[in-house]
């Protein structure tokens, strides 16, 4: 009360001294620097008045330094609590205008100081008597208790005096207090009250100090703090519990800056949580608003924590539960939106499975509903990045989200938003940490719906082909999707990339919607292009993996336009996406390609490029890569070609990785490449001639993986063929290496596949016995050669799974889903 | 099945208070919760299939809720279709059923839908005109058409599909598994049934009509949907009064004037005359009655509604002689109230007592039956000192109202509740008496000290009376109850009149006394001013400190009788009232010597007085008609028993020593004999009722009416318990209320004054408004509750104050982020009078706040609702009639009373509310209300 009123007669007072004094605000800036306290601290007050509100003010304020003198009465050990008060209302001001002040703050250095006063106050708070603290609260003693009454020009300087005048009372108050501890004084409830008095000061002190580092940490451009002390955290999430500002003060900062997964971690781990629970059942929505983008934030693709969050329970309800009542429909909308947020990044830590109906029913159609026609745009536009988010990986989520209250058809409207009237923006208070600034400008409402949009239906037609179909019918889709891919800003683009992305998984919408409106044309130039974002180049890519697949009517039109040698580059970009995707691009082109094509490919990769692919120690790439490699060496005139001129490479690769520390996959896909090499005519020599790589077979037929004891078998099936040249020979040297009583040993497999594979084997060994009946012989052998094919095939199948799979766990990294899907397996071997 | 439980259990902590789960588990009637406007005596539900409406290749089982195939589905002029019992009532607002898909059978081609009646069943919904439906094979819609449109998934074994008509767009909704899979169909027509249609063998699906438990569908988003669209277009619409429409502007006064009319009206109608008065001076308007006219309505109408019908029809005679005379159909309405309350056991009939004593009966109270708080007797008090006509009177008033506590059987629970409440109306009651006698407060002090001993023996006695008691006497003393009531009332009387200060001996004796016979009784007898507490049915067996306590003032009055033995007009029958009342006293109790019989026999002498005035005027109609059986019952009871009087009187003119004596002996003989002069009185006035019964048919000819209320009436006597039976509705204070209005009404008609308020009229236009929209068929009518439209709160910003302002001149940033605390309290200009009557008024009577609340509120209301019928433009003739006496200014105004008289309709009046939702309903027969349906 007293501050309003303060207030109201201040301005006056200070105007006329602004008038008076002409150009500047000099009197109280000098004020400021002032060591007597009683100047310095109406120093301070003027300079709040003048500074509230006008940002030319705090600009000009900032510009002459005074945030250090600031910080300097903020650190000096005598300055009184009132002072420090009004000095972090200041700062407060301060930081509340345009976000370069916040960041000259930041850089001035305010928050250490802020961190250290709020920590203080901590500790203040926790002794409650606060007998060493108290000396420091007010003005430390005589002068302003002595010039208290002599120099008051204004009312208000009185009112101030006032206060100082109990202030210094109660401090003396105090001080007897300390004098006297143990013994009972008389006057027990004075002292009570001033000690009331005292504990209301720190409060407004802490308050304060939050709202100021609320307001900093609101602006965005916080570097996330270099480590947090955990006490500090503690002292933080204390401070959330009880009254509502500081509760929604706290709720901000943590929301703001919890920004990586070892804060996240850390945070939970002092509790916020569990305040984060507490918060959400207040009934104030500018609580439970900066609550939810609190828990969004620590859930945010983190695991643990997400499933740390799930069994938080206050007043006996759990978490997702509140969350889920939060949706409900009597609520604000940007409530229901950021709680809707909320339980899907919760869903993507893993912690909700997509059967939850809190999931697939309420946070669903909670999204749905948000994206109606009548809701504000900027509120439709997250709502679609959240449903995006919430149906991108999980294929049942896609298809209920697909049938949920004609969904395509609403977001049809997203792709050709046209503002009618004044579509309001949203309050600054209203958005999350991760949108704020991005409604400043209403002329951008039809990008963003657009992207937005088009990111939902790139979830949704990841992986059913139905729905592909269902959002290709829709007339406007292709079309902004191609405006988007020429005209568009690169986060429509992108959206737009990944949208072409899902639906190009679809053979039928490849061989015609595609091939229509040449999707390939603006995806190469991406590719092309130099400047191009990493992220959109990714997504690029994986969608011209799709395109260049074997039946794709686009592959020869993009062969043409010479992308070998552009994925040849991108395999030596330092981007873990772009290799990958490159390679898998590269694979597929090699897959029952011209021997021209081939050689072309292998040119401009180089073998050296090969072996340092395969060199990586992650399993993706280097299967990639294999992958290629036995595309490469596909039909046998190529493999006798390609291994005359790289043989020596190409095996010390694939001993590379059968020496290796891989997993099974790998070795397989090794394996199969030997087994590739086996079937050409010259190209076997590279097997049998090194007895090391021999044994290494023998060993990899008796080790206990299925997998590779077939793959194995199929390479020494393929070189005791008898169907080629110098047959006998081979069989002999085979049966010199005692390869018989191996495959005898691996008749007892129970798998039927590998059964017959080493049956069919051993029968070519009977020529060796009796050179009778070729004819015979001969059709039995080719009847290997098309087991061998059908078993590789299935372990590509199996093989691109897993390669997808763990793509899609980088998606969660933010590289957006970047690879075809798991069928769309880039078909890469075969005869 | 699992899902659905899953749902429910997860919408059950959530706060969605007037939908609730829906439908609710365990509710026996789901229809009330999911479709609340929904007549179904008009209109029933579609509960299940209908057996008779159905293709033959159609099987139901299982209370006709599930249906199978059971043709030769070869092709699809094998479908079949059946459709459900009934018609979905418009009235529903959202309707909404469920079929789970037991097994898909051969091809699964099944239709989910609606159809109208005569459609062909021989198809699966859709296909037909007037047909709409959703198919499992394919997932399209069929909307009266061959071929569908791509709509939803394929739907199979084990799936649940919904569909939901919205009867206010006319639009249709499926799901899936609880997935809103969006509008299916648009422009529906009325009268459709929920179809089902199936079409190859081994198909079964089974229907949930809300009938077999909880929805999977969460159908509260939908419904809230719903319910705002409707409420916006109720508060959007424009609303002006005739020959205004071509100004621009709105002429606010005039919106302002009509408005406080119509407060005011309300308020003189019911006879707030302080807030009225209050009312009219800020808001510049007169009304047309006279003060006093209103002060002596309010009093005839308190005099209703606390069941004292005699003293009612007296002041009704005193004050407007010739009333009665021209309604006899009112009069005899009355004296059958009057009936119903002496068998409820509330009437004294006391009327002549209180002519005798000089001063009309003074009921100048608003409270009212059923809610008993400190205020009312406030109320009661100040309306009290602003009548001029004698102090005496409104003690005579507030003894009425101790009648009328007598009356209600108690729980020992509400008697507890009602502790303090009891002692506040004690004390307001004591203020009463010192107004006329200082002294009596220092006896009352000594008293208090006193009953604290009695405790024990009384609570012993009351166990005992209880034990011995038999139904029957139980019933017997029941019925005593007025007259005991009365007795003490006359004592409490004479301790007034008399001055005297009375020694403290007597008190244990009468304290006895009365706690002998209910604790109800007593409680009567303790607290002369009115705390009437709830009313259950059922007397209880202990005792409470408090009511022992009380007792004893009222002892104080007794043995002032002392001195005021000198009435005389002893009859018999007084006197075997009066020693019923003593006889049940318990041989251990502290005899409390001379002074309780003394002033036993001359209250009941008191008592006789009025009683043997009421018989002398009735009694020689002796050969009256009963043809009811429970009254010739109950003549043969009273003619078995004529001995008794003159042993009972004896027996309480006696020595307590013998006194007590009688009382061990006979026990049985007691009950008898309570009952006996009950049932004599009772049906002495029951045969004065029938010759004016027969009386009036002469003059007037036949009424049914008339006769079916004296036949409900004595019906009454025909149960040993009457407030268990199945007419004991008569015996709820509630009934009072028409009566009380009727009274009204016809005192207010005879001054040449409208018989209704306005905002009644209004009200019940409203009423009549919403019905005649679910029978014309617009849902809306579902979610156009007058009462819900009144919550409307457009949430203005409140901020929490929560930025304390810190010590000294330390003023918060106002840089946008600190809100200042915004008063709400300020009124709109013209809204401004009426802001400061409500404080006012508050300060005389908070339930007159109350109502002036829900008055203004209901004015509004009136106005929405209208709105509402005329968007639907059915009723268009109507819409002018009602904004007539309604205005635009009304949400802004009514807001602002709310606002002032939030706190106070925390605790409103249950009885005002009634009245004007009562009045709204019966009201509705009134002459406005003809021309809105014109």
């Amino acid at each position: 009360m007293d501050g309003s009123v303060t207030n109201m007669e201040v301005d006056p007072v200070s105007n006329t001294d602004g008038q008076v004094q002409g150009n500047s605000t000099k009197p109280y800036i000098e004020n400021l620097y002032s060591n007597e306290p009683k100047r310095c601290f109406h120093g301070v007050v003027e300079l709040k008045f003048a500074v509230i509100g006008s940002e030319r003010c705090k600009a000009s304020v900032i510009e002459q330094g005074c945030v250090a003198r600031l910080l300097q009465i903020l650190r000096a050990p005598d300055s009184g609590l009132l002072l420090k008060t009004e000095v972090v209302t200041v700062l407060n001001s301060l930081a509340k205008g345009l976000p370069e002040h916040a960041a000259s703050l930041v850089q001035a250095g305010v928050l250490p100081v802020l961190w250290e006063q709020l920590e203080a106050c901590g500790l203040c708070n926790v002794q409650s008597n606060a007998s060493q603290y108290v000396t420091k609260v007010t003005f430390n003693g005589k002068n302003s208790t002595t010039n208290s009454t002599s120099d008051n020009t204004s009312i208000n300087l009185n009112n101030t005096n006032n206060t100082l005048n109990n202030n210094s009372n109660m401090n003396d108050a105090t001080n007897n207090n300390n004098n006297s501890n143990g013994c009972h004084k008389p006057n027990n409830t004075e002292q009570q009250q001033q000690q009331h008095k005292l504990l209301r000061i720190i409060s407004n002190y802490t308050q304060i100090l939050l709202c100021c580092l609320r307001s900093v940490y609101k602006q965005g451009c916080v570097p996330p703090p270099p480590s947090w002390n955990h006490k500090l955290l503690s002292t933080l999430i204390k401070y959330g519990y009880h009254p509502p500002t500081n509760q929604e003060c706290v709720a901000n900062i943590l929301a703001y800056a919890c920004k990586c997964e070892e804060q996240q971690v850390q945070l939970v781990d002092a509790g916020a949580g569990d305040l984060v629970a507490a918060m959400l059942h207040s009934s104030l929505s500018r609580v439970q608003l900066p609550a939810l983008y609190c828990c969004t934030a620590l859930a945010h693709r983190n695991q643990a924590v997400s499933q740390r969050l799930c069994k938080i329970k206050y007043n006996g309800v759990l978490l997702p539960d509140r969350l889920v009542e939060l949706l409900g429909s009597h609520g604000d909308s940007f409530v229901q939106l950021a709680a809707a947020a909320a339980l899907v990044w919760l869903h993507r830590g893993h912690a909700l499975p997509h059967s939850d109906t809190r999931v697939c029913h309420k946070t669903l159609q909670c999204l749905v509903r948000l994206c109606a026609i009548d809701r504000p745009a900027w509120l439709r536009i997250e709502a679609g990045h959240e449903l995006a988010h919430l149906t991108e990986l999980t294929p049942e989520l896609q298809k209920v989200a697909s049938y949920t209250d004609h969904l395509i058809s609403t977001i049809t409207d997203f792709l050709e938003y046209n503002p009618i009237g004044d579509d309001p923006g949203p309050t600054a208070e209203h958005l999350s940490p991760l949108s704020c600034g991005k409604y400043d400008q209403v002329h951008k409402f039809p990008e963003l719906m657009k992207e937005s949009g088009l990111l939902v239906y790139a979830s949704l037609a990841a992986n059913n082909e139905e729905i592909r179909q269902k959002i290709i019918m829709e007339p406007c889709v292709v079309r902004s999707i191609r405006d988007a891919l020429a005209t568009g800003k690169s986060p429509v683009k992108l959206a737009a990339i990944r949208c072409l992305h899902s639906l190009s998984r679809s053979v039928h919408t490849l061989r015609t919607t595609f091939q229509d409106y040449n999707v390939w044309k603006p995806l190469l130039a991406i590719i092309q292009d130099q400047e191009a974002e990493d992220e959109m180049v990714v997504v690029a890519l994986s969608t011209l993996c799709n395109l260049i697949l074997e039946f794709s009517p686009s592959k020869e039109r993009i062969l043409e336009h010479g992308c070998i040698s552009q994925l040849c580059s991108l395999t030596r970009k330092q981007n873990y996406d772009l290799k990958l995707n490159s390679v898998w691009a590269l694979m597929n082109i090699a897959f029952q390609a011209d021997s021209s094509v081939k050689e072309k490919i292998l040119q401009q990769l180089g073998t050296d490029q090969v072996c340092s692919l395969v060199s990586q120690g992650d399993s993706p790439i280097v299967m990639k890569t294999l992958g290629l490699l036995r595309n490469l060496l596909s039909n046998k005139y190529h493999i006798d070609n390609i291994m005359k001129q790289h043989g020596s490479q190409i095996m010390q690769s694939v001993i590379l990785i059968l020496e290796g520390d891989h997993n099974t996959q790998v070795k397989e896909q090794a394996l199969c490449i030997l087994a590739n090499i086996a079937d050409g005519d010259q190209a076997k020599e590279f097997i049998l001639g090194s007895e090391d790589v021999l044994e290494k077979l023998f060993n990899y037929m008796r080790m206990p993986s299925l997998e590779l004891q077939l793959a194995s078998t199929c390479c020494i099936a393929n070189l005791a063929n008898i169907k080629d040249n110098n047959a006998v020979d081979r069989l002999l040297r085979l049966r010199e290496m005692k390869t018989e009583k191996l495959l005898d040993n691996l008749l007892s497999t129970q798998d039927p596949n590998l059964y017959d594979k080493v049956r069919d084997t051993l029968k070519q060994f009977d020529v060796l016995n009796t050179n009778s009946s070729q004819q015979q012989q001969q059709t039995s052998s080719s009847n290997t050669t098309v087991t061998s094919n059908t078993t590789t095939t299935t372990t590509t199948t199996t093989t691109n799974n897993s390669s997808s799979s763990s793509s899609s766990s980088n998606n969660s990294n933010g590289s957006s889903s970047s690879t075809p899907a798991s069928h769309w397996r880039p078909l890469d071997q075969g005869q | 099945g699992v899902i659905g439980t899953k749902m429910a259990d997860g919408c059950g902590t959530s706060r969605v208070s007037n939908v609730g789960v829906f439908p609710p588990p365990d509710d026996l009637n789901p229809f009330k919760t999911l479709y609340p406007m929904v007549n179904e005596k008009d209109t029933p539900l579609p509960r299940s299939w209908s057996s008779k409406d159905k293709y033959t290749f159609i099987g139901l089982s299982q209370n006709n809720l599930r249906v199978h195939y059971k043709g030769f589905g070869k092709t699809h002029k094998d479908a079949a279709s059946v459709r459900a019992s009934d018609p979905i009532p418009a009235a529903c607002g959202l309707y909404y059923f469920e079929i789970k898909i037991v097994s898909k059978g051969r091809d699964g081609y099944m239709g989910i839908g609606l159809s109208m009646q005569g459609v062909s069943m021989n198809r699966l919904p859709g296909w037909d005109k007037n047909s709409y439906g959703y198919h499992g094979d394919d997932g399209h819609s069929f909307c009266s058409s061959g071929t569908g449109q791509p709509y939803g998934p394929t739907f199979t074994t084990g799936d649940v599909i919904g569909c939901g008509v919205n009867m206010v767009d006319r639009t249709a909704f499926y799901t899936k598994n609880g997935v809103l899979l969006g509008t299916a169909f648009r422009d529906l027509p009325n009268n459709l049934y929920p179809t089902v249609g199936l079409q190859t063998p081994g198909e079964v699906v089974d229907a949930n009509f809300g009938t077999s438990g909880p929805f999977v569908y969460d159908l509260r988003y939908k419904l809230h949907e719903v319910r705002e669209s409707v409420r916006q277009t109720i508060l959007s619409h424009p609303v002006c009064l005739p020959h205004q429409c071509d100004h621009d502007g709105w002429d606010n006064g005039r919106w302002t004037d009509i408005m406080n009319r119509m407060v005011s009206g309300y308020l003189v109608h019911h006879g707030y005359c302080c807030t009225a008065e209050a009312f009219s001076k800020a808001t510049d308007m007169d009304f047309d009655e006279e003060i006093t006219s209103i002060k002596n309505r309010q009093r005839i109408s308190s005099l209703v509604m606390d069941g004292n019908l005699g003293g009612c029809i007296a002041t009704v005679e005193h004050l407007y002689p010739s009333l009665l005379k021209d309604n006899p159909n009112l009069h005899f309405l009355l004296k059958v109230r009057q009936f119903i309350e002496i068998v409820k056991g509330t009437e004294q009939n006391s009327a002549i007592i209180r002519s005798s004593n000089g001063s009309s009966s003074n009921g100048s109270n608003s409270s009212n039956g059923s809610t008993s708080n400190g205020t009312t007797t406030a109320v009661a008090n100040g309306t009290d000192t602003c009548d001029d006509t004698a102090a005496a009177a409104a003690n005579n008033t507030t003894t009425m109202k101790t009648a009328n506590h007598t009356s209600v059987i108690q729980s020992t629970k509400s008697i507890l509740s009602s502790t303090n409440i009891n002692k506040l109306s004690r004390s307001s009651s004591r203020n009463n008496n010192n107004n006329n006698d200082d002294n009596n407060d220092d006896d009352e002090d000594d008293e208090d000290e006193d009953s604290v001993d009695d405790d024990d023996t009384s609570s012993n006695s009351e166990q005992r009376l209880n034990q011995l008691n038999t139904d029957r006497t139980t019933r017997a003393s029941q019925l005593m109850a007025p007259l005991l009531a009365a007795e003490q009332q006359q004592q409490q009387q004479s301790s007034v009149r008399l001055d005297d200060s009375s020694p403290p001996t007597i008190d244990a004796a009468s304290s006895a006394s009365s706690s002998s016979n209910n604790p109800r009784q007593r409680r009567s007898s303790t607290s002369p001013s009115p705390p009437p507490p709830p009313l259950p049915p059922i007397s209880s067996t202990t005792t409470s400190t408090q009511q022992q306590q009380d007792s004893d003032i009222e002892m104080e009055g007794i043995e002032d009788e002392e001195d005021a033995s000198n009435h005389s007009n002893v009859s018999a029958g007084g006197a075997v009232l009066h020693s019923i009342h003593n006889v049940p006293l318990p041989a251990g109790a502290p005899s409390g010597g001379t002074g309780a019989a003394a002033s036993g026999g001359s209250s009941a002498s008191r008592t006789m007085n009025g009683v043997s005035n009421g018989f002398n005027r009735h009694g020689d109609e002796e050969d009256m008609i009963v043809d009811d059986d429970a009254c010739s019952d109950v003549l043969t009871t009273r003619n078995g028993f004529s001995s008794s009087p003159t042993s009972a009187l004896n027996s309480s003119t006696r020595p307590v020593g013998t006194h007590t004596n009688t009382n061990s002996s006979s026990n049985s003989g007691t009950g008898t004999a309570r009952r006996k002069s009950q049932v004599e009185k009772v049906l002495a006035f029951g045969r004065e009722l029938q010759s004016v019964s027969q009386h009036l048919k002469k003059t007037h000819g036949k009424n049914k009416t008339n006769k079916r209320m004296l036949q409900d009436a004595f019906s009454l006597l025909a149960y040993n318990e009457p407030d268990n039976s199945p007419m004991g509705w008569q015996l709820d204070t509630a009934q009072r209320e028409p009566v009380c209005q009727a009274l009204n009404s016809a005192i207010l008609e005879a001054q040449n004054l409208p018989s209704r308020p306005a905002l009644e009229v209004c009200a019940s236009h409203t009423q009549q408004l919403v019905s005649l929209m679910s029978r014309s068929g617009l849902g809306a009518a579902a979610f156009t509750h007058l009462s819900s439209i009144l919550q409307h709160d457009p949430k203005p910003f409140v901020p929490e104050n929560t930025y304390s302002m810190p010590e000294g001149g330390v003023g918060m940033p106002a840089d946008g982020d600190f809100t200042m605390p915004i008063s709400i309290s300020s009124t709109p200009s013209d809204g401004g009078g009426g802001g400061v009557v409500v404080g006012e008024s508050c300060s005389s009577s908070s339930s007159s706040t109350s109502v002036l609340s829900l008055s203004t509120t209901t004015a509004a209301t009136t106005v929405t609702a209208a709105a509402a019928a005329s968007t639907s433009a059915s009723s268009s003739g109507s819409r002018e009639q009602v904004a007539s006496c309604s205005s635009s200014g009304s949400t802004k105004r009514d807001r602002t009373f709310d606002d002032e008289s939030s706190d106070d309709t925390a605790s409103s009046n249950p009885r005002a509310a009634d009245a004007s939702t009562s009045s709204g309903v019966s009201g509705s027969c009134s002459s406005n209300n003809n021309n809105a349906d014109g």
